[in-house]
């Protein structure tokens, strides 16, 4: 059966995007750098893939699965040895103008494969040996972007696994079992992975006035930011808190902040709105999909939006850490963007065969 | 079974999404009003420049006290990349030592003040060596041109920040007159504390100009002749002031030692007192033809009475009061002339207390004068209750109670003038503050009747041509007065080393142009008030009326012949 694009999703991706083009044109003339253009080219070449993609049955989805991850380890590992480095992190491809980060396309080829790999299994419940292998494939790109590092990317690759897991099924006592593990982790983490600045960003959150001019010190500007806001907001390009630059990473992490203060009640009204309904309307794709394929495909895509999402907003509100997770279409970024976007379009894909009379 | 699973998925992140976007909702309503305060408070702030000091000048001209304006050197010490190198190219231009510059620079807060009260021009040669740290700030620098003169009476300045304030003396006291008011200047800071707009918020306006009573030549005249007298008697210190008797404008208000306002920390703080007004001492000898009007108004002498001074002394309630007078049987003319203890002594005893208080009280004595100086001294006059039987005697001779020079200066005033008390006044005019009305009217009471001034007046010219003031007799210009030798009570008891020497009087006598009271403070060499005030006096007033550029008068009048006329005058209301 053929069904027509769903245009709710679409319109409620614009929506973001058209947004985040306005707020980055607006930043451009404080911060400089051509960011509206920029993300003005990402968003045709993310609205072509959208396009393309969407119009690609399950099966072709299914046929590009393992070349797609296989394509993922090879750009991830690339990138290790002939990556660009920026503030610390080797994780950029440089081509003329042009930058790609491997970390975000490879959600794209991990997705994929866990979603083929879910879809060919049987059985109630997941087996142990089978949530060894989802972990595996999950874990390799996860430990390559790690070795980067870049602990922010990674962890957008934690919801996939927690989706297929939790899809997949497993007996309550692996669950206990997994969550004490977790706690082992991360306790030994904080002992001997993490580092001094990510700890203190972890107490920040406990403590805000803890230390108000190193790492609370985004968190209060944003908060303050997000506060100035008022009704209407200060006016696109006239927040004080970004003209002045008190807000940092304001085209990119702390975005949702700079908006709020420049459009304020209405503008988050309108963000969020366009997020739930984004969510929503990738929750009827999953619930509508045609074979286990589709179901665990749009479910991860949809984990990951949502994680991002709740993680960002989180940390601009300072209840999460600040890990350097963006704001999906909305932080400016391409090749996060173009990712999304191509998500997206394998959402409406899955859409499009949907199960009539569910 | 899928299907429920994804279910739950579902539930819990929109959830999730939904409780985010909640939160970020609550710090936009309901911490609006914080999140601003905060957003205010680091955005903004306010700047305070001060506007230029009003002058202080002279009733002649003269310039005393003047700012001029100069440049505050701020240094941004996160700006500044090479501080080694700026400390030596700017130390010399700021007159410093790069060391004690680099230390500055160095450490403390980001904004540090290189140098203040900076030239104009060598300031923008130290904004040339590092124009991206270095900022300019409008400041300002106290001068008093004529240096130590009259230092006591104007004061000096200190300074709060870049604000000049009134420390002492009539800086101090006009303080809020000659400050003018601040420019408020509305200031945007980005992150890095760059100034990014200036707003003024409300313009300034200048300091009012003070003009001072004081003649600044006579002040300088005075000043001089303190110090030699200080120097040739080895005094501590000695005060002197000339008022005007009809206006109660002070001509001079002299006190030795002074100091140098402009750096008024290396002189000791006693320098730094008003002595003509902050001092109260026992006025000695010079009370007596105040006691005399009194017993003259209260008529407990009799026409022609004469009292006899031949013993050197007189017994009074078991106590010997010592008279240093010559012996002899005199009027109450000579009493005064030759300054006779035991007959005062005798004459205070009979005059009612009640009586003799209100005389003193309403010469002024025992408040201050209202003059407008900061700590002016009451002095001290006890209500008569709490007198002892030697308190009335001990009053004659001017023991019991203390008084200012500038005090004693208004009650001669008084016998000069007709019998008006006047209100000394320091400030002739100030540009815009209306200090004439404020201060009142200038006679505050008429304390003695014109005739009985008049009696005084000879009483005290015939001190000068034949009793203890012959030294101070002015050559052209016949002088009054009387002299006093006062002892000062040192740790609760009187001895013979701590004196002061008093003389109190005007010239001419008879048509008065100037009251001068001379007051020398532990004179060492020779303590005698007609031997060390009189000449003190003597010069002042020379220079008083050649300054005032009064013509001589010929011969003295017969004073001898105009004493006749005198005693048909009788007494006189207080």
């Amino acid at each position: 059966m053929e069904h027509r694009i769903d245009p709710w999703l679409i319109l409620a991706g614009v929506a973001i995007l058209g947004a985040s083009l306005v707020q980055l044109a607006a930043l451009d003339r404080t911060l400089g750098g051509h960011l509206f253009l920029r993300q003005l080219v990402w968003s045709v070449v993310g609205l072509v893939l959208l396009l393309v993609l969407s119009r690609f049955s399950g099966t072709i989805l299914q046929r590009l699965a393992i070349p797609a991850y296989g394509l993922s380890l090879v750009l991830l590992a690339g990138v290790l040895a002939a990556g660009q480095v920026r503030s610390g992190t080797r994780g950029w491809f440089a081509l003329g103008p042009v930058t790609l980060q491997p970390s975000e396309v490879s959600r794209l080829g991990v997705a994929l494969i866990v979603a083929l790999w879910f879809g060919r299994r049987s059985g109630r419940l997941l087996k142990l040996g089978e949530l060894a292998v989802l972990s595996i494939l999950v874990g390799l790109p996860f430990l390559l972007v790690l070795l980067e590092p870049d602990l922010g990317v990674a962890l957008t690759y934690f919801p996939m696994w927690a989706a297929a897991a939790w899809l997949g099924g497993l007996p309550p006592k692996v669950w206990t079992a997994l969550a004490l593990s977790a706690l082992v982790l991360a306790g030994g983490a904080w002992e001997l992975a993490l580092k001094d600045y990510q700890k203190e960003r972890v107490l920040t959150v406990l403590d805000p006035s803890r230390d108000p001019f190193g790492a609370g010190y985004q968190v209060r500007q944003s908060k303050i930011a997000i506060g100035s806001g008022l009704l209407t907001g200060q006016g696109l390009g006239r927040g004080t808190q970004s003209l002045l630059r008190y807000l940092p990473a304001q085209h990119t992490d702390f975005i949702f902040a700079s908006w709020a203060e420049a459009t304020g009640f209405l503008g988050v009204s309108f963000l969020i709105l366009a997020y739930a309904l984004l969510l929503w309307r990738i929750t009827l794709a999953a619930i509508r999909a045609p074979n286990r394929f589709g179901l665990a495909l749009t479910t991860m895509i949809g984990a990951w939006l949502a994680f991002q999402i709740v993680v960002n907003l989180g940390m601009v509100v300072g209840w999460l850490p600040t890990t350097g997770i963006t704001l999906p279409l909305f932080s400016y970024g391409g090749s996060s963007l173009a990712t999304t976007c191509a998500a997206l379009g394998m959402v409406i894909a899955i859409g499009r065969e949907r199960l009539v009379n569910l | 079974m899928s299907v429920r699973r994804l279910r739950f998925v579902v539930v819990v992140l929109l959830l999730a999404v939904a409780l985010v976007g909640a939160r970020a909702v609550q710090v936009m309503v309901a911490g609006h009003r914080r999140y601003a305060l905060l957003a205010r408070r680091q955005q903004q702030q306010t700047l305070t420049v001060p506007s230029l000091r009003g002058e202080i000048r002279s009733r002649d001209g003269y310039l005393l006290a003047t700012s001029v304006s100069r440049i505050a050197v701020q240094v941004d010490r996160k700006a500044l990349p090479y501080p080694e190198l700026f400390a030596e190219a700017a130390a010399p231009l700021l007159h410093r030592s790069p060391q004690a510059l680099l230390d500055r620079l160095l450490s403390g807060p980001r904004m540090v003040w290189a140098a203040q009260q900076v030239e104009v021009a060598a300031a923008t040669a130290v904004r040339r060596l590092a124009p991206g740290a270095v900022v300019l700030v409008p400041d300002s620098s106290r001068l008093y041109p004529l240096g130590r003169l009259a230092a006591p009476v104007l004061g000096f300045v200190g300074r709060e920040e870049l604000r000049t304030v009134g420390r002492a003396g009539l800086e101090h006291y006009y303080d809020t007159i000659l400050a003018g008011e601040s420019s408020r200047y509305l200031a945007v800071r980005d992150a890095v504390q760059r100034k990014l707009l200036l707003r003024r918020l409300k313009s300034g306006r200048a300091g009012f100009d003070l003009e001072l009573t004081l003649d600044a030549r006579l002040q300088e005249a005075c000043e001089s002749i303190l110090s030699e007298t200080v120097h040739e008697v080895t005094a501590r210190s000695a005060s002197a002031v000339v008022l005007e008797p009809f206006t109660g404008e002070i001509l001079a208000l002299a006190s030795v030692p002074g100091f140098d306002p402009s750096d008024p920390g290396a002189a000791p703080r006693y320098n730094w007192r008003c002595h003509p007004l902050q001092e109260a001492f026992e006025p000695g000898s010079t009370a007596k033809p105040l006691v005399a009007a009194a017993a003259l108004a209260a008529g407990v002498l009799r026409r022609g009475e004469r009292f006899d001074c031949r013993a050197r002394g007189i017994l009074l309630a078991g106590h010997w009061i010592r008279d240093h007078a010559t012996p002899g049987v005199y009027t109450i003319d000579d009493v005064i002339a030759q300054s006779s203890n035991a007959a005062m002594a005798r004459i205070a005893g009979r005059i009612p207390r009640a009586f003799l208080w209100r005389a003193l009280d309403g010469f002024g004595f025992g408040r201050r004068t209202g003059i407008g100086f900061p700590a002016e001294a009451h002095g001290s006059l006890h209500p008569p209750k709490t007198w002892s039987k030697l308190s009335a005697s001990g009053l004659a001779l001017g023991q019991e109670l203390t008084v200012t020079p500038l005090q004693l200066a208004a009650a001669y005033a008084a016998m000069a003038n007709g019998g008006w008390l006047v209100r000394p006044r320091l400030v002739l005019k100030a540009n815009g503050g209306g200090i004439r009305s404020a201060t009142g009217p200038t006679y505050t009471a008429r304390v003695l009747d014109a005739g009985l001034a008049r009696r005084i007046r000879r009483m005290l010219r015939q001190v000068v041509v034949e009793g203890t003031g012959t030294l101070a007799e002015v050559p052209g210009y016949p002088a009054c007065g009387k002299t006093g030798t006062a002892q000062r009570a040192t740790a609760g008891h009187f001895d013979d080393i701590h004196h002061v020497a008093w003389f109190a009087g005007f010239l001419p006598w008879d048509a008065p142009r100037a009251v001068i009271v001379v007051a020398v403070e532990q004179p060492v060499r020779d303590y005698w008030a007609s031997s060390v005030a009189a000449p003190c006096f003597r010069r002042i007033g020379a220079a008083a009326m050649r300054i005032l550029e009064v013509p001589p008068t010929g011969a003295a009048l017969p004073v001898r012949l105009a004493r006749s006329d005198a005693r048909t005058d009788g007494g006189g209301g207080v």
